[in-house]
């Protein structure tokens, strides 16, 4: 039996349909209610794998962005209204997350992530939701250092990937070293994040479980053609960040 | 020596085919190969992750016999 607190009345009401599933169950409720998970971006990504993780009762939910909503971002952002537009994004999606799920105790951090970024290992898992090459690293870079998987997307225009990097398998310099010379597609289709993004909060529900997630599987989605691809990914010998 | 080859999203769009099976002994010579194949894929193919049965791999990298190569445009939106 796990050391973890028991289920309320109004919890196992609430949390019902997952007790019901053997592969949460009860106990799987109880690690879920008291995992630490940071969201880093909210935005496209962000939005729905926050949504979801507050609905599922994730313990402690850190939110992080420096950005403010525009209104640009209403297209697909869905955490945030109409009237946030001005806001923080970690202030607007705590509200919006406060009223779906009370029990969640949200952490604003108005900020992204940076090489001082210590609080980051205050988390059981980090789900990358940025939209830079830069903000990547970083979060590879600390979460490989302080082995903390991380559960990884990225969408341009009508295609995302998403993946999961955990201590024992490949990390994302594996997968691409360093940046690219990338162009940015210049639009994305609305709902495009929000099919990565809920594959997102899937895998880190199982990664709070204990379940097998995308590691070492690199899940490719194109949404015109709505035809979902994997790649095998592996370490790589000469990784400057994990092969050592 | 049979290459598999998969293209992935603006990849595919670019190439106008999801596969290509072809043949060649480095990155280097099968890179060659495909933008003659498909000449969209000359300005990103050198932007592109190329991974050899699951290893991201260099330019010098000899293929395998029967290696199945994929090959994967930059995403960095959110």
């Amino acid at each position: 039996m796990l050391d973890l607190p028991d289920l309320t009345a109004a919890q196992a009401e609430r949390y019902g349909p997952h007790l019901a599933l053997p592969q949460i169950g009860t106990d799987g409720q109880r690690q879920v209610l008291a995992a630490r998970v940071l969201v880093v971006g909210l935005g496209g990504l962000g939005s729905p794998v926050a949504l979801y993780l507050a609905a599922a009762g994730i313990g402690t939910l850190g939110l992080a962005d420096a950005d403010t909503v525009a209104q640009s971002n209403l297209q697909r952002q869905v955490v945030h209204g109409t009237t946030d537009v001005g806001r923080l994004k970690a202030d607007s999606a705590a509200d919006r997350l406060a009223s779906l799920n009370p029990e969640v105790r949200l952490v604003r951090h108005r900020m992204g992530v940076s090489t001082d970024s210590g609080w980051l290992s205050d988390y059981d898992v980090v789900v990358d939701c940025t939209d830079t090459f830069e903000a990547r690293y970083l979060i590879n870079d600390l979460c490989t250092q302080a082995q903390i998987p991380w559960v990884h997307a990225a969408v341009d225009a009508i295609a995302g990937q998403v993946t999961v990097f955990a201590p024992d398998g490949p990390c994302y310099r594996c997968l691409q070293p360093s940046a690219p010379d990338a162009e940015r597609a210049a639009g994305v289709l609305g709902p495009l994040p929000g099919i990565v993004g809920a594959i997102q909060a899937t895998e880190t529900l199982k990664l709070v479980v204990g379940a097998p997630t995308l590691v070492g599987r690199l899940l490719v989605l194109d949404a015109w053609t709505m035809t979902f691809d994997e790649l095998r990914i592996t370490k790589h010998p000469t990784c400057p960040t994990c092969s050592t | 020596m049979s290459i598999q080859v998969r293209y992935f999203a603006a990849a595919r769009d670019a190439a106008e085919t999801p596969t290509d099976t072809t043949t060649a002994s480095t990155v280097a010579d099968l890179a060659t190969t495909l933008q003659s194949l498909h000449p969209a894929l000359v300005p990103l193919l050198p932007r592109c992750t190329i991974l050899v049965d699951g290893e991201r791999a260099t330019s010098t990298t000899r293929l395998p016999a029967d290696a199945q190569v994929d090959i994967l445009p930059p995403f960095s939106g959110g």
